[in-house]
């Protein structure tokens, strides 16, 4: 039997679980599917704020940790972890990534402030160091550059809307004629795939060089690229195309899948493939097992989660239990599949049932515009103590063995506190902790 | 560009375009003036149903058989547009038995062909459909695509001469000595306004006729009429499937292409711009496609939209389904002493054609014009390529083509197979290729984010294009960028659960998170 079983394949799972392994614990991961490491953009995002990020957290967390008491809505996740799990789980994350030569650069001290492809600035506390040249906190005029006629990135728009928030940005093309042939992945994935040959870094560092010795010639101090620069020869591809090209080269994230996404799940699959830790895909989690608590006046048992089950493929009637010790369920929110809804607007935690907070009758889950409603559907979620451990709205634990990490928790606005990165790696880290200190 | 015209056709749906190409065709020099994009209104808010005139034939014979007629003109003259999927009227537990041979006999009455079949037939075409249904019958409907209908009735005005000004809203019309001779007209992207001088006006304005007759001051009371239909994310049915009873809500159900399309409801409004989709309707829909087949609430539903229909009785006050589907031509000099101006109102998109026929008709008494209406035998023509030996309607229809063309180019909207080339033909031929609605209009030249991702990929791409190939500045680029997402979102907001609510997320989550929209100033 297992010390721990992680059900969930996204971020906060294969982090929770490499976390439990370095911890010494016996680990398995259950998986639907491949999670939302292949659309995230790349950078980790703690909090937006133009100030000192340390302070503003500080504040955030001591408002949230004061609202918890007043019930309605679930808890804020940072009010549970507090500020010491935010900085340990990076500091953890920082740690898994080095060896395979992901290096994750930033601080506390001052977001980053990092364009997006269509040249927003958006600010994350940390970002891999193929991102980093393009923190438009340095000075610096910057050249971005793109394959023509590729569909995903367009490096005139991205420079003309740099230029309209003050920066000096230039825009141009080099060729790549693998791209136009009718059998090409015209996907973010397949370019990678490119630009880990290096013949093909070799004929774009030289278009690009010839580029800067032109018109628009020395004033240039960075070149700005779609963040393709390499999948399996990562960071090797993009150290060499930087060094070809003879300028500090940074990566633009654009649409998913996401290259970036992908390598960060590589580095996780493969340390717990080395560690061997059990990581089995297509493994959708039917239900949890349990025996049930009991409440008598004043004194409550939680219940315990005794297993989870598998459908066996082709079967109607036939499962596969997993049994562990503990659980953590990490089977992300409503896009992620840990929360399902329907039409007559009824949500649900998809494995064991457990109640949801924040939720609001359908009409109100999202506003009329589409980009300035901060919609309501995104508080909603798993209510969690500080051990993340699952809890009805009074605070009753419900399950003594079992945790909670990630996008299932309510009591959070990820897109729009720009936390999405910051809470997964919080939570399961905090989540870990709570389990094996 | 001359601003004198034989005459100005107000309203670019169906009824304005086919009266313009109609007077067109007659050798009139005629301007069809649209406030938006052609089909903007109510012609390309339609469910797509090309009517056999069964719906009508037991309580309207008269529009039944203007419908079976014309049905049988519109195949011909505009093939390409029309995929003849044929229809059923079909007996559900939740209708009454005894309905379906009064309607047969009323069908028989207006020469509307319906072959009744057995049940075991119907399921074999159509396994789908609810097996508890009693009685079949096979009608001549068809799945219309009006989108195609506009762009070729627009490409027709313009090669005889005719002009389409789009974008171009009548403010007001000049009235001296009791008849019309001009209208102001506001260029929407400039604001500019100028006078067009012309002989006779067509009020085709649709839903919104009433306010362009009172601008000559006569009264005409249209009943606007919404009705709101659902786009579902898979086809279900090859045919057209009608519920055998009295029309009523959300009992027909359109293949359009990989789509299906179930409608409608009817809301009488006071303003025609009431466009709303209501909770309660898109749950009636659901409810009533469950009666035709089975499981059909649980399926992916894609957008939501609603029409709003024209309707008019000369002197009467029915509204909604009580209303008669026929139309009125208004001869505005007799009826109210202006002269220079007639109103067409009422009536369906597949009498389209006729209605154009009857006002061009009083157009040229009026203007003593000796020339017979031609658009029966006149053939639409599809501005796309045709393939030899595929019929556009055909689902595999671009796929065939871009296999055919053996360098594809990279697909920029992967739902509805769209082409880079595509894109910049489309921006090439559009009039104001930096206008905010720009994206919107492609997707009704291509349907460029109309299937299941809804924009989510497709947008910034297409935007992409625009700005690279200089048709519009970044600021003008993230004005069409955010108002294309914003109205895809508007299709999407009412039926946001289970797998369409994860695409929304994945949506927000490209827009906001990668992309950052609204973090540029004009992106929300």
């Amino acid at each position: 039997m297992d010390d721990i079983l992680v059900i969930g394949g996204g971020p906060a799972g294969l982090f929770s679980a490499w976390l439990a392994h370095r911890r010494g614990a016996r680990v398995r991961v259950l998986s639907t599917g491949i999670g939302t490491t292949h659309i995230m953009p790349g950078w980790i995002g703690v909090l937006d704020t133009d100030g000192d990020l340390e302070s503003a957290l500080t504040d955030w967390i001591d408002l949230h940790q004061h609202h918890r008491d007043s019930g309605s809505t679930a808890p804020h996740p940072y009010g549970l972890t507090g500020l010491d799990s935010i900085r340990a789980g990076i500091a953890a994350l920082q740690e898994l990534c080095e060896p395979a030569g992901l290096h994750l650069v930033g601080g506390f001290e001052r977001n980053l402030r990092l364009p997006t492809a269509l040249g927003a600035v958006v600010p994350a506390a940390f970002a891999p160091e193929s991102f980093a040249a393009g923190d438009l906190n340095r000075p610096g005029s910057m050249l971005i550059a793109g394959p023509a006629g590729w569909r995903d990135f367009f490096p005139a728009l991205c420079a003309a809307n740099l230029r309209r928030q003050g920066v000096q940005a230039e825009a141009c093309t080099f060729d790549l004629p693998e791209i136009a042939s009718a059998k090409f992945d015209n996907l973010s994935t397949g370019l990678a795939r490119l630009f880990d040959r290096s013949s093909v870094r070799e004929r774009v560092a030289a278009q690009i060089r010839a580029q800067l010795n032109g018109a628009m010639a020395q004033k240039i101090l960075r070149i700005g690229m779609p963040a393709v620069l390499g999948l399996d020869d990562y960071p090797g591809a993009w150290c060499h195309l930087q060094d070809l090209i003879g300028a500090p080269v940074f990566e633009i994230p654009t649409l998913p899948p996401s290259v970036p996404g992908t390598r960060l799940y590589n580095i996780f699959k493969d340390a717990l493939g080395h560690a061997g830790v059990q990581f089995l895909l297509n493994m959708p989690v039917g239900r949890g097992l349990w025996e049930p608590g009991r409440s008598e006046v004043g004194d409550a048992h939680p219940g315990v989660v005794s297993g989870v089950a598998v459908p066996v493929a082709g079967s109607a009637v036939r499962e596969r239990v997993y049994r562990a010790h503990d659980f953590i369920l990490a089977t992300g929110g409503l896009y992620g599949g840990g929360i399902t809804s329907n039409h007559r607007g009824e949500l649900r935690e998809a494995v064991f049932g457990l109640p949801l907070t924040g939720t609001r009758p359908m009409p109100e889950w999202f506003g009329d515009r589409f980009l300035q409603a901060k919609h309501a559907i995104h508080d909603s979620g798993i209510t969690a103590n500080d051990q993340m451990q699952p809890t009805r709205p009074d605070g009753e634990v419900l399950y003594q063995n079992l945790r909670v990490a990630g996008r299932l928790l309510g009591g959070y606005n990820g897109p729009y506190e720009g936390s999405t990165e910051g809470v997964w790696i919080a939570t399961a880290y905090r989540a870990v902790s709570a389990l094996l200190d | 560009m001359s601003n004198e015209f034989d005459v100005l056709v107000i309203g670019g749906g169906a009824t304005g375009g086919g009266t313009a190409l109609d007077l067109a065709l007659r050798g009139l020099r005629v301007a069809l003036v649209e406030r938006h994009d052609l089909t903007d209104g109510t012609s390309g808010r339609y469910h797509g149903l090309l009517h056999s005139g069964g719906r009508y034939a037991a309580r309207d014979p008269e529009s039944a058989r203007e419908c079976i007629e014309e049905n049988r003109i519109l195949r011909r003259i505009v093939p390409h547009a029309i995929e003849d999927t044929g229809g059923f009227f079909i007996t559900t537990p939740d209708d009454d038995p005894d309905f379906a041979d009064t309607w047969a006999a009323a069908c028989r009455e207006c020469g509307i062909s319906a072959e009744e079949i057995s049940i075991a037939q119907l399921l074999q075409e159509e396994p789908a459909l609810n097996p508890h249904t009693s009685r079949a019958f096979r009608v001549p409907d068809a799945s219309c695509d009006s989108f195609d209908v506009l762009t070729a009735l627009g490409a027709a005005i313009q090669a005889h001469q005719g002009s389409v000004l789009t974008y171009h809203e009548v403010v007001d019309l000049d009235v001296t000595d009791g008849r019309v001779t001009g209208a102001m007209v506001r260029n929407q992207r400039t604001g500019e306004t100028h006078r067009l001088a012309t002989s006779m006006v067509v009020n085709a304005a649709g839903a919104w006729a009433g306010r362009i007759a009172g601008m000559a001051g006569c009264p005409v009371t249209v009943r606007p009429s919404k009705g709101t239909m659902v786009a579902m994310a898979y086809r279900f049915v090859n045919t057209i499937i009608n519920r055998c009873h009295l029309p009523g809500d959300g009992d027909i159900l359109v293949p359009v292409g990989t789509v299906a399309v179930i409608g409608t409801t009817s809301v009488n409004v006071p303003d025609p711009n009431d466009t709303s989709v209501e909770d309660w309707e898109v749950r009636k829909m659901l409810e009533e496609g469950e009666k035709m087949v089975p499981g059909f609430s649980q399926a992916r539903a894609l957008r939501a939209w609603a029409g709003v229909r024209p309707l008019y009785e000369e002197g009467g006050s029915a509204a909604g389904r009580e209303a008669k589907r026929t139309f009125a031509v208004l001869d505005h000099l007799q009826r109210d002493g202006v002269g220079g101006l007639v109103t067409v109102v009422g009536g369906k998109f597949t009498t389209y054609r006729l209605m154009a026929e009857r006002a061009a008709d009083l157009v040229c008494n009026q203007l003593d014009v000796d020339a017979p209406c031609i658009t029966k035998e006149f053939i639409l023509p599809d501005v796309r390529q045709p393939l030899t030996g595929v019929k556009p309607h055909w689902l595999g229809y671009r796929l065939a083509h871009l296999e055919e063309e053996r360098q594809p180019g990279p697909l920029v909207c992967e739902c509805e197979l769209v082409t880079r080339a595509d894109i910049e033909q489309a921006t090439a031929e559009h009039p104001d290729p930096a206008a905010p609605w720009v994206l919107d209009d492609l997707r009704r030249d291509l349907r460029l984010g109309m299937g299941p991702c809804q924009g989510g990929f497709c947008g910034y791409r297409a935007a992409g294009i625009l700005h690279e190939n200089g048709a519009a500045n970044a600021e003008q680029t993230n004005a069409a960028l955010a108002d294309f997402a914003q109205r895809r979102w508007k299709g999407q907001r009412p039926l946001l659960w289970g797998q369409g609510l994860r695409q929304a997320l994945l949506d927000e989550h490209i827009y906001h998170d990668i992309l950052g929209l609204d973090r540029l100033d004009n992106g929300t």
